[in-house]
Order: structure tokens, then C-alpha cells, then sequence
């Protein structure tokens, strides 16, 4: 028995010999970056890094001063957040690029706790599939990881971005992409981002990234209501914005849209949080209605036909609360009629909102396609159909049924 | 083994060697297995040399004589001062033999009339050899010795000082009986027989030890327990090749399958209410003269979870408390591994906000995690035996010193993290709530293991380490019944009413795994209005 | 019957783990992956009829078996053939055995160096499996089956976990079109699915450790029925959580899954739940693998030094296992092996039980 535990011993002391702990990394180790942003640079991409500073977000000694880095550190925005750091880098490849930014660095990065991955408007036009693909095939990152389009340059947006209700950058992100009550905005994450790249003519929808007052936003004709990422001065000391969306097919950008645009896109794919909506008031020209709208049941999306021209159907139902509504209108239409109006004008807003995302971006947006390919019994005849051309033709027919079921603490009328 | 035994013997010292050799003695003992003589002279004369009189300054000799029938014969008593009652040997010895023989006339020949009409403690063995007189009289017996008589009489007249029973130190209670065994077995074995009125309850008496005899007693009802576990205890009893033994838990150790196996295979426990459980579960138990623990054999792993608590307290309350055994002994096991591949390899695991803290917290110290881990779990070690070996007066010095040394003043002096401080403390706390004592020991050294596996290979390695922990449990078994019984292998109980406790009006057999005999009328439930049907 | 003079007695509980695990294993290897990449999103229907298929197969084998309790495969060779026979068996069950092993063993040592953020070297890897190996054979069947009943309990669990957890991932619309790549490529691929379950030799060799016919043909159904809803569940919600063509693609299909669980907006990775039972699920399998070799070659040897044979057999199992270039080429040689494979664990025995069966045909049952 004691040979045996001799030879034990002996086994563990060459097993631990030959592992030792040289694949340990301490956390003290590690640069931990917070979010990755890539920019056009000529033929090549210019990488942007930005890292924590735990020890500035802890309240912990030695904070507030920067790490080393190669081009540009981002003293003029990093001014303003004192618990990050940008690292830029130029280089063909992403992961090329990172190798080279730890040169400048005395620690190791590590991408485990990435929460934002940022691409620039040039770099998304030329197509993000083989960055997504690269991103998706390393175990580094999570595909939980949001991803966004920035109308102004990645790294800018990271310098500028300047959280003023959080300590923590990754907090920040989390809290701000991940939508929990935004309806400006949708939501994207890389995975998601990834299996919609092949999707056959579905499109990929990501938040749009922005500097307020940023001149440089020409996009989309769209929107009558609503507001571009930037456009809208919100002041204070965070001049970074996210609003709108950005729509993608086949990884190229297609078409930015607004926040009403993100809104009627919340409605149909059933995302909808609470909302104020505003409904032109029909008795008293200049007023309007103001309506507290939540998602009732889900809404419905099916492909009824499928053919030559496919015919689309979408069935939207809302609960609302009356916020505000001037008199005459509630004593002429009373609850009835005013689900009547907000039913009608917000199927009309919808149905526009689709046949414009069509005709600009030629993707379907909202993912009709999911179920258009239920009446095909197998793959090969939902390729041969081709439904990225046979969308152009479609014809929708949207139902908005919006139930007022509550009037507030005050009556109306 | 002779060429391992002089490689693992190569760093003895010199000394060792010259106290192997001093250890035989240069003279064989003399032999004690020889017949009371007549002569009450000669068998004086043998008394002198076989109980090194007058050396051993508390053996008492004294002389009188007996009144007989026909004649007045010299006589002598001996027995050890403070082992024997002075008054019972007054009383029930000296009188009778120096008073009543002038009253009371004999009815009986010479021999028998001592004991039968003479003595009168209700104890009295005539003893034809001297071994078997000298081995009752050191057990504090009071032996006579008759001129003309061929027959040493040992009076039982017990009567050293002895602890009262107090509640069991290392297991302590808040609810049920607070009686724990004392070092005499007879007091334990009547403790037991007065739990268990069973007339089936078997006490059977022996001795361990070649030259120390020290009495023992095999207890079991004899309706329940496996007849061939009984069989195998004895046998092994039987094989116990020592000179002196004194506890039960030097006679652990010759009785368990495997010393060199990290978990106890032997249940110990101080507990009257404890032992008489396992008794009447079919178990086992072995008591030893001199130390208040018995042994309860067969052990599985869930027999040393058990509390006493359990037992006492309503289901519910009962149930929760050895959850949060079952918890607190895998923390004391696998957390500091844990933390190590946590902050060492997987650093994804982490939420973001506790990474930036943990990293702030580890940038000022100048240590790594691991050597700070394993400093800090040494030092409490370090403390831990200082509490027990301290003499009570210096105890709250030990806690203060442990708290500034393991707590303040390290954290201050950015020697360790507070994060490894709290770690530790878990850890601590764990193995401190562990039922048992030896299994929390066990486990305590297995932490170590893990943390040193964690290090090298990150969860490969924790795996790698639980992986052969559980192989070694699983091959592990007491007395023939493997050690996680029921998980492996699955009993008709099952692992749930072995693991947490039953209802009791449910409960109507015996346990499974160790193959007692059970009542053949045990399927009957009794009827409770089917308010919680199963 | 004839009695079990055994020492060693395994109940329904082990014996059903040991099958459980042994379809776990290929599971978490990359068969849902497998499957998507030839029929599409209908890969569910074929781990559904694969598993039917499966259990009409163990429903024959037991029906069999019935005829020799208490024998394992080797012993009914000597009965039939002698000892030519026999070592005619037990080296067309330890070469697919050791094959299995070694692939298993390369598999298993890359994928934990991929999927792990630190790169321990693979070989380091599989030679700490190995001394794993080694240490667990030394225990014998017992330590090796009994390990089973701890652990797999953990992992199916684990897994259901992991399916669970990743619910509010599901699409429906990922099931459609219902037969993927078509009608003809499920049937194919079914039928060649059952190929793969050339684990059911595990059955013929653990029979006479287990405590009778009765708890047998128990632990046995169970155990498969057991082993063939974790497997379609595992697909079924890997499917439903990931679209085609991307499904055929992701390499170790349930780590992916156990990726995307989000369990509130600041939980970080929950997937390093999955290394554990990833590494326990595979180092049982390997433990057993090794037992069983060095057991038949013990049994056709006749020999009590049985245990001499770990270190080498491991040491064969290293060589082949490293032959294969890359993790690919291993894969790629794993399928294309799984039918001679089963012919040698499955076709054979049951060969020769039915010859068996013939020649006993008139002997009562022996009890």
C-alpha cells in the first residue's frame, strides 16, 4: 500500500511538472476590454480597443491614469471618462491587430467580458460577415455580445460615450443595448447577428450608434416623426446617442431608419415595451392624443400565400391607456371610436412602414420569411423559391386592433 | 517490501535504531499461567514476584486469618489502593472473613464456603490460575488467598474515581437526551441496556491488548444484526496483535478496512441515544474500557452526516439542517479549488462588476492567489490546533490574535486580499459544521488536493481530482458495505430517505444497507387518514 | 437461474447509467452537429427513428440474452467454440474497443483545449485522462460502474439544465422546413445513425455483475429509453435553438447551446457548467472502455494478473488516437469506422448468440 502511494505521489508530482501552473493567468494579469469597435481606414480597418481601469472604477489607489497605448491614447475624450481607456490600431486583420496592441500594453487582453462590438457605417456598407464569422469562431467572445452600427466613427463613439449614472463601462452597455425598455432601439446580439447573415432574404436589424449634434448622419428619407442617432441635442454630459436602426441583409448595410421606424418595428415583432404614442386628434386641428400603449397579445405574422406575388399578413394588438385627449374628441367618439382612430392610424403607419422597408432595403425586415417557409416541406424547395425576390412582390395586409381599456386616474370627459 | 522498508527507513537516525534494540527485554516475563498453590506462603511468594511487590507501591498485602471448621488458617488479601473501594473491601471482605466466620458455622466444604457463605459482594470469582486472579485484581478486583485452599477468590470491589456523566463534548445538541458515555465500560454498557430494554441485546465481554487486557465489550441485537457482520468483528477483534491498547481509537485502527483511506470507516461517537439508534438500526457497536467513544461499524458516508439533532427536531427543520450540512461540507471541500480556477483560468465566469472589484482588490498585494490561498488555509489550520491545545485561560488570546493576524492587520498591510480572507472564512465555517469529526478532517486534507489540482490545470484538473476522490469513495467499504451506500450502490431505501430524514410513523423498515434482519411484519404502515399520500 | 456467486452485485441503477452515458458521450461529441449538416432541421426526426431503432435492437439482443444468464459474450464464445472462439471474440471486441478508446481519448483531450479560454497543450491533456485511466482500472469493473451512478445523475441533469435554461432561445419557425434536406436524406441518415450505437457491447459485458435476469432487462430499458429521450431532447433543442445551415457548422453542439444562456443582464459565462460535465462524461466513458478491455483480455487469457494489461492497452490507445492528424481527420475516420465497428460489438455477438441459441435449443433453461 505505501508503494502504491509512493507511485501516486510520484505520478501527481510529474503530472503537476509537466502542467505546472503556466497556463494560469492571474486577473491582475489581464486588460479587460469592454467594448471593440472597427473603423475604414483606407484599404485597411483601424482597430479600436476600450479597456477598464478597475482600479479608477473601485475607488481603489492609482486610479485614473492611463495605460500605455500606440496611436492615438484619446486624452481629448478619455478627458471626460476616467475609468476607460482607448486603444486604436491599424492593421488588416482584427485579431493581427489586437497581437499588436499588446505590444503597447503591460497585460494580456482578454475579450471574455466584451460587451459592445461597434462597426463604423463604411465597414458595415462593405459587409461584416467575415467579422462576425471570425468573432463567432473564437471562444473568446461571448455571442451574447451586443452589437450596434455607429454613424460616426467607432472610435470616437467609444472616447465620447461618458456614462454619468455608472461607474462601471460594462454596466453601461449592458444596460443600454440590452433594450430592457427602450423602444427606440432594437437589440442585437452577435449570435443572433450570425444566423441571420445566411437567413435567405431575412434582414438583421442593430442599434444605431451616434454622436448628438453629429452633421454627418445623410442618411434615409424616412420619417415624418421621429429622429436619426444624433440629431436629437439631449445635453448634459454624455454627448453619445443610440437610436434608430440599422438594416442589414447578407452583412451589408441597407438602410438606416428612425426611432418610428424602430418603434413600428418593436409593434410587429412583438417587442413593444410601455409607450407614449401620439395620434393626431381629428376635431381640434393642432392637438392630439396621447395614448399609453402596451403589447396586448403577440402579434401575429403569416404568409397566407405563397407564389409569385406572396401575400403577408400581420395582426397587431395593443392595450392602451388614455394619457391625454381633448375633450371634443372623447365626447364625439367616446372609447369606441378612439380605438377605431388609434386601430386605423396605426395600421396605416404600419403598412407604410413595411412597403417603405421593402422598397429601400429589398430585406424583409420584420421576418415574414420564417413563416412563409412553413409551406415548404423541404430545404431545397425554400432555396429553389428565392424568397429574397419573390418579398419584393408581396402584398401586406396588417390588422392593428388597439384595445383602451383603462382612461387613468381621471376620467376623461 | 524488505528493499522499500530500508529505503523508507534510510533516514532514521542512529538513536531510532539504539531504541529498537533497548525495546526487547533482556529478560522473558515470568510465567503467570501456572496453578494457585496450596501453601499460603508460596503463593505469597509468587504474588511478590509477578506483581513486583513491594516496587509497586500501591499494591496492599495484608494478612489475617480465617477462621475454618476444623482449623485457623493464615490468609492475605491484595488489591490495588485507589482501584478498589476500601469500604466494600471492609465490609464485604475483611468482616465477614475476620468476623462471621466465628458466628456462622460452615454447611459446605472449605472451598465453597468462602465464597458461597463468606464473602459477600455479589461478585466473587474463584480463580484457579494466578494470571486469571492477577488479571481481575488490576481490574479492581480485591484477591484472597487461603492456606490450604488451592483457590484465589477475587472479589469484584470496583471503586476508582471516575467522571460522572456530562453532556458529549464533540457532539453537542439542541434538542433530545444529553447523556454521553464515560471511560468505564460498565457504566456505558448499562447506559445502553437501559435505552434498549431488549432482552435480545447482546453485551458480550473481551479483552484487547496481549499485556494490557483491557476490557471491551461487542454489543448488538442479536434479532437484528447481520449474524456474519457480528462474525467478521469478532474475527477481527480476534486478530488485534498488540501489547497495549486503551482506546477505541487506537482499536479503530486495527479494526478498519483501510488506514491509509482519507475517510473514517468507523463511526465514533459519545452519544448514548447515538449508539442505542445504530443498535437498533442492526448495527454494531464496540466499547473499550478507558475511553467514552463507541464504535458504531458498519459506517457509510450518510451514517456520518447524521446528526443527533436530526432525529429530535420535526421533519421540516430536521430536513433543512443537514441540507445545510450537505452544503456546508462541500464548501469546505471544493471552494478555495473552486475560487482558484475561477480567478486563475475562467475568468469569463466572473460578473464584470465583482472582476473589477477582485481585480483592484488583487492589484495591491503581492502575492498570487494561490500561494495566498494556501498561506491563509495553513495559518487557520495553525489556529484551529492552538485552540484545542490552549489551556482555557489563554483561549480569548488566540482568538484575538487569530482575528488581527488573519484579519485585520494582513488586509492593512496589503499582504492578502480581503476577498481570499472571506474565502477562507467560508471554508472554515464549512468544515467547522461538518457533523463529524474525522470526515470533516478528511475532507479538510482533500481541500488542500483540490486547490494544488485547480492550480495546475484549471476545471480540468478540479474534475480530475473530484473524479478520483469520488473513485476512492466509491471503492471504499466498512466491513463489506460500500461506503456510498445508497448512491452507489442504490439500496431499497434509496437516496433520498437516507440522505434527509423520513417521516418517523413512515419509517417501518430497517436500513438496507447492512443486511440486517428485518421484522417480518415491516410492510405495515400505520394508517394516518392518507392526509400526505405518497 | 443460475445464482450469482459474484462478489460484486450491480443493481438497475448502474447498469442504466453505463448505457445513459455511453450515448451521452457521442452526444456531446458533435452528433446533433452531424446530424443537421445531413438532413437539416429534421435532424430531430432522425435521433427520434434512430432511437426507436435502437431500442428494437436492445429489445432483440435482451430477448437473447435471456437464453444465457449470467454469461457475458466471452464465456458464451468458449461454450460454443472452444478456446479459439473465444480469443476469436475477445479480439473482435478489444480492437473496436481500443479504437473507440484512442478516438475517444484524442476527441475528448482537443475539444477541452478548444472550447477551455487557456490553452493546456492536448497531448498534457489526454496523459492526465490517462493517468485518470489508469487509476480507475486499477479499482476494476466495480470502481469503474459505480463512478457511473455518482456521476451521471449530475450530467443528465446538467443537460436538462442547459435545455432549459436556453428555452426562451427556441424558434419554432428553425423546425421548418419540417423534413430538411428532404425525405430521402432522413431515411439515410437514420438508417446510418444506427450504425453509430455500437455502444450496446457495454450490455453483453456488464451482464454477469448485475444482480439478476430480472434487474437486467430493467436497467437495460431504462437505461435505453432513458439514454434515447436525453439524446432527442439534446437535438431537439438544439435545433430549435439554432437555424440551419449554421446548425451543420458549430462545432461541440451543446456547448454552443449552453453559450447563449442569459440568466439576467449581469450574469457573465454560464457555460464553463459545461467543461465539468463535458470532462466527467468523457473520463467515464474512457475509465469503462479501458476496464473492459483489460477484463476480456483477462478472461480469454485466464490470468490474475489482468491489471498488468492497463498500461499497455493505454499506450495503444495513445498511439492510435495521435495517428489522426488533426481533430477533423479523427472525426471524419470516426464515422467512417462506425460500421465495421458495430459489426465487431453488435453484428457479431449477436452472430454468435443466435449459434449459440441453435445448439442450446433443446437444453431447458438453466436454473
Amino acid at each position: 500500500m505505501i508503494r502504491r502511494l509512493f507511485a501516486a505521489a510520484l505520478i501527481a508530482l510529474i503530472a503537476a511538472s509537466l502542467g505546472g501552473c503556466r497556463y494560469s493567468h492571474e486577473i491582475t494579469e489581464m486588460a479587460y476590454a469592454v467594448a471593440l469597435g472597427i473603423d475604414k481606414e483606407g484599404d485597411d480597418i483601424a482597430v479600436s480597443v476600450q479597456f477598464a481601469k478597475p482600479l479608477s472604477i473601485s475607488g481603489g489607489s492609482g486610479g485614473g491614469e492611463s495605460s500605455g497605448g500606440s496611436s492615438q491614447e484619446g486624452e481629448e475624450g478619455g478627458a471626460k471618462n476616467k475609468n476607460t481607456t482607448v486603444l486604436t490600431v491599424k492593421s488588416k486583420d482584427i485579431f493581427t491587430a489586437l497581437t499588436a496592441a499588446e505590444n503597447n500594453l503591460s497585460k494580456e487582453i482578454n475579450l471574455s467580458h466584451v460587451k459592445l462590438l461597434l462597426f463604423s457605417k463604411d465597414i458595415a456598407q462593405d459587409g461584416i460577415s467575415d467579422y462576425v464569422k471570425q468573432f463567432m469562431k473564437s471562444s473568446q467572445f461571448s455571442p451574447n455580445t451586443y452589437t450596434a452600427v455607429s454613424l460616426c466613427k467607432a472610435e470616437e463613439y467609444m472616447k465620447t460615450a461618458n456614462p454619468s449614472l455608472e461607474i462601471n463601462p460594462a454596466k453601461y452597455y449592458t444596460l443600454l443595448f440590452s433594450n430592457n425598455d427602450n423602444n427606440y432601439m432594437p437589440s442585437a446580439t452577435l449570435r443572433e447577428l450570425y444566423f441571420n447573415l445566411s437567413a435567405n432574404g431575412e434582414g438583421e436589424v442593430l442599434p444605431v450608434a451616434n454622436l448628438s449634434n453629429d452633421e454627418s448622419n445623410e442618411e434615409s428619407k424616412s420619417g415624418e416623426d421621429g429622429y436619426y442617432a444624433g440629431e436629437l441635442s439631449v445635453g448634459g454630459e454624455n454627448e453619445a446617442d443610440v437610436s434608430g436602426m440599422a438594416v442589414l441583409s447578407g452583412g451589408r448595410l441597407k438602410q438606416i431608419l428612425s426611432t418610428k421606424d424602430a418603434l413600428y418595428y418593436h409593434m410587429l415583432t412583438g417587442k413593444l415595451r410601455e409607450i407614449y404614442f401620439i395620434i393626431p386628434s381629428v376635431k381640434e386641428e393642432g392637438q392630439h392624443i396621447t395614448l399609453r400603449l402596451t403589447q396586448g397579445k403577440k402579434p401575429e405574422l403569416g404568409a397566407e400565400e405563397v407564389g409569385e406575388n406572396p401575400k403577408l399578413s400581420a395582426k397587431v394588438c395593443l392595450n392602451g391607456e388614455i394619457v391625454k385627449c381633448p375633450d371634443s374628441d372623447f365626447n364625439e367618439l367616446g372609447i369606441d371610436g378612439l380605438n377605431e382612430l388609434a386601430s386605423s392610424y396605426i395600421k396605416e403607419q404600419l403598412e407604410s412602414f413595411l412597403e417603405y422597408t421593402k422598397n429601400a432595403s429589398g430585406t424583409d425586415v420584420t421576418g415574414f420569411g420564417k413563416f412563409a417557409k412553413m409551406h415548404f416541406s423541404d430545404w431545397c424547395g425554400w432555396s429553389l423559391y428565392n424568397w429574397q425576390d419573390k418579398f419584393m412582390r408581396a402584398e401586406f395586409s396588417v390588422t392593428a386592433n388597439v384595445n383602451i381599456t383603462r382612461e387613468g386616474l381621471v376620467y376623461s370627459g | 517490501m524488505g528493499k522499500w522498508q530500508s529505503f523508507l527507513d534510510f533516514h532514521k537516525t542512529e538513536e531510532g535504531y539504539i531504541l529498537k534494540e533497548q525495546d526487547k527485554p533482556y529478560k522473558s516475563p515470568p510465567e503467570q499461567n501456572i496453578n494457585v498453590f496450596k501453601s499460603v506462603n508460596k503463593n505469597f511468594e509468587k504474588i511478590k514476584e509477578f506483581m513486583n511487590y513491594p516496587q509497586s507501591g500501591d499494591l496492599i498485602i495484608r494478612w489475617l486469618k480465617v477462621v475454618l471448621p476444623d482449623r485457623t488458617a493464615d490468609a492475605f488479601i491484595f488489591y490495588f489502593d485507589g482501584l478498589s473501594s476500601r469500604d466494600n473491601i471492609g465490609h464485604f471482605v475483611l468482616k465477614p472473613l475476620m468476623q462471621m466466620t466465628a458466628i456462622m458455622p460452615p454447611k459446605c466444604p472449605e472451598e465453597e464456603y468462602i465464597s458461597r457463605q463468606l464473602i459477600t459482594q455479589n461478585d466473587v470469582v474463584p480463580s484457579k490460575t494466578f494470571k486469571q486472579a492477577i488479571e481481575l485484581v488490576c481490574f479492581g478486583g480485591c484477591g484472597i488467598f487461603v492456606d490450604g485452599i488451592s483457590v484465589c477468590y477475587v472479589a469484584d470491589v470496583k471503586g476508582w474515581e471516575k467522571r460522572s456523566l456530562q453532556k458529549p463534548i464533540t457532539e453537542g445538541s439542541v434538542l433530545g437526551p444529553q447523556e454521553g458515555f464515560t471511560e468505564l465500560i460498565r457504566m456505558n454498557t448499562a447506559l445502553i441496556r437501559k435505552t434498549i430494554k431488549d432482552s435480545n441485546l447482546v453485551i458480550e465481554n473481551m479483552t484487547v491488548g496481549n499485556k494490557s487486557q483491557t476490557p471491551c465489550a461487542l454489543m448488538y441485537i442479536k434479532d437484528l444484526a447481520n449474524d456474519s457482520m457480528v462474525k467478521e468483528v469478532k474475527k477481527r477483534l480476534a486478530q488485534v496483535d498488540a501489547d497495549y491498547i486503551f482506546t477505541t481509537e487506537e482499536l479503530e485502527s486495527f479494526l478498519e478496512d483501510s488506514n491509509l483511506k482519507l475517510v473514517p470507516q468507523i463511526l465514533a461517537t459519545e452519544r448514548v441515544d447515538r449508539a442505542s439508534m445504530e443498535l437498533c438500526d442492526g448495527n454494531v457497536v464496540l466499547m473499550v474500557n478507558g475511553s467514552p467513544f463507541a464504535l458504531v461499524m458498519p459506517a457509510t458516508f450518510f451514517t456520518f452526516m447524521k446528526t443527533p439533532d436530526s432525529r429530535y427536531m420535526r421533519m421540516p427543520y430536521a430536513n433543512l439542517l443537514q441540507l445545510v450540512h450537505y452544503i456546508s461540507l462541500i464548501i469546505s471541500v471544493i471552494l478555495p479549488g473552486l475560487f482558484i480556477v475561477i480567478t486563475q483560468y475562467h475568468h469569463e465566469m466572473i460578473p464584470t462588476d465583482l472582476l473589477y472589484a477582485l481585480e483592484a482588490s488583487f492589484e495591491i498585494t503581492p502575492f498570487s492567489t494561490l500561494i495566498e490561498l494556501v498561506v491563509l488555509e495553513i495559518s487557520f489550520e495553525l489556529l484551529r490546533e492552538a485552540e484545542i491545545k490552549i489551556p482555557n485561560i489563554g483561549g480569548p488570546s488566540i482568538s484575538i490574535v487569530g482575528a488581527l493576524i488573519l484579519g485585520q492587520a494582513a488586509v492593512s498591510a496589503n499582504i492578502v486580499s480581503p476577498i481570499i480572507i472571506i474565502i477562507v472564512a467560508f471554508t472554515a465555517v464549512g468544515s467547522l459544521s461538518t457533523p463529524n469529526y474525522s470526515l470533516g478532517i478528511a475532507f479538510r486534507i482533500m481541500k488542500f488536493v483540490y486547490i494544488f489540482a485547480s492550480a495546475i490545470a484549471g476545471f480540468l484538473g478540479f474534475t480530475i481530482c473530484l473524479f478520483l476522490h469520488m473513485a476512492m469513495l466509491c471503492t471504499t467499504k466498512s466491513f463489506g458495505v460500500r461506503f456510498l451506500s445508497p448512491i452507489a450502490p442504490r439500496t431499497r431505501e434509496g437516496f433520498l430517505r437516507t440522505a434527509f430524514i423520513g417521516r418517523d410513523y413512515k419509517k417501518t423498515s430497517k436500513p438496507d444497507y447492512n443486511n440486517s434482519k428485518q421484522d417480518p411484519d415491516a410492510d405495515i404502515k400505520t394508517d394516518k387518514g392518507g392526509d400526505d399520500g405518497e | 437461474m443460475t445464482v450469482n456467486k459474484r462478489i460484486i452485485n450491480f443493481g438497475k441503477y448502474e447498469t442504466a447509467s453505463v448505457l445513459v452515458n455511453a450515448l451521452i458521450v457521442k452526444v456531446l461529441l458533435g452528433l446533433p452537429q452531424l446530424l443537421c449538416k445531413q438532413t437539416g432541421n429534421a435532424a430531430w426526426m432522425v435521433a427520434l427513428i434512430s432511437g426507436l431503432a435502437f431500442l428494437v435492437l436492445v429489445l432483440f439482443i435482451m430477448r437473447l440474452y435471456k437464453r444465457f444468464p449470467n454469461k457475458n459474450i466471452i464465456t458464451i464464445s468458449e461454450e460454443l467454440g472452444g478456446s479459439a472462439l473465444k480469443w476469436f471474440a475477445a479480439v473482435l471486441i478489444i480492437l473496436p474497443l481500443i479504437f473507440k478508446g484512442a478516438i475517444t481519448l484524442r476527441l475528448s483531450a482537443e475539444t477541452i483545449n478548444l472550447i477551455t479560454p487557456y490553452r493546456i497543450p492536448s497531448f498534457l491533456t489526454a496523459v492526465l485522462v490517462g493517468i485518470v485511466i489508469i487509476a480507475v482500472a486499477y479499482k476494476g469493473t466495480e470502481g469503474a460502474v459505480r463512478l457511473h451512478a455518482v456521476f451521471v445523475p449530475v450530467i443528465v441533469a446538467a443537460l436538462i439544465l442547459v435545455i432549459i435554461a436556453s428555452c426562451s432561445s427556441f424558434r419554432l419557425s428553425n423546425l421548418f422546413p419540417l423534413w430538411g434536406l428532404g425525405e430521402k436524406e432522413v431515411i439515410k441518415t437514420s438508417a446510418s445513425a444506427i450504425l453509430m450505437y455500437s455502444d450496446l457491447i457495454y450490455i453483453l459485458l456488464l451482464y454477469p455483475y448485475v444482480k439478476s435476469e430480472k434487474v437486467f432487462g430493467r436497467a437495460v430499458g431504462w437505461g435505453v429509453v432513458l439514454a434515447v429521450i436525453i439524446q432527442l431532447a439534446i437535438v431537439l433543442g438544439y435545433v430549435l435553438t439554432t437555424q440551419y445551415p449554421e446548425s451543420g457548422e458549430l462545432f461541440m453542439p451543446v456547448y454552443q447551446v449552453s453559450r447563449i444562456i442569459r440568466l439576467g443582464d449581469n450574469s457573465q459565462s454560464i457555460e464553463a457548467i459545461f467543461y465539468p460535465v463535458w470532462i466527467s462524461s468523457s473520463l467515464l466513458y474512457l475509465t469503462l472502455t479501458q476496464t473492459f478491455v483489460v477484463e476480456i483480455l483477462g478472461q480469454a487469457s485466464k490470468t490474475k494478473y489482468e491489471k498488468l494489461f492497463i498500461v499497455p492497452t493505454l499506450a495503444a490507445m495513445f498511439v492510435i488516437g495521435y495517428m489522426p492528424k488533426s481533430v477533423t481527420y479523427a472525426m471524419q475516420v470516426s464515422q467512417k469506422a462506425s460500421p465495421i465497428l458495430f459489426i465487431c460489438t453488435v453484428a457479431l455477438p449477436i452472430l454468435i448468440m443466435i449459434f449459440a441459441y441453435i445448439k442450446n435449443r433443446r437444453m431447458p433453461y438453466d436454473t
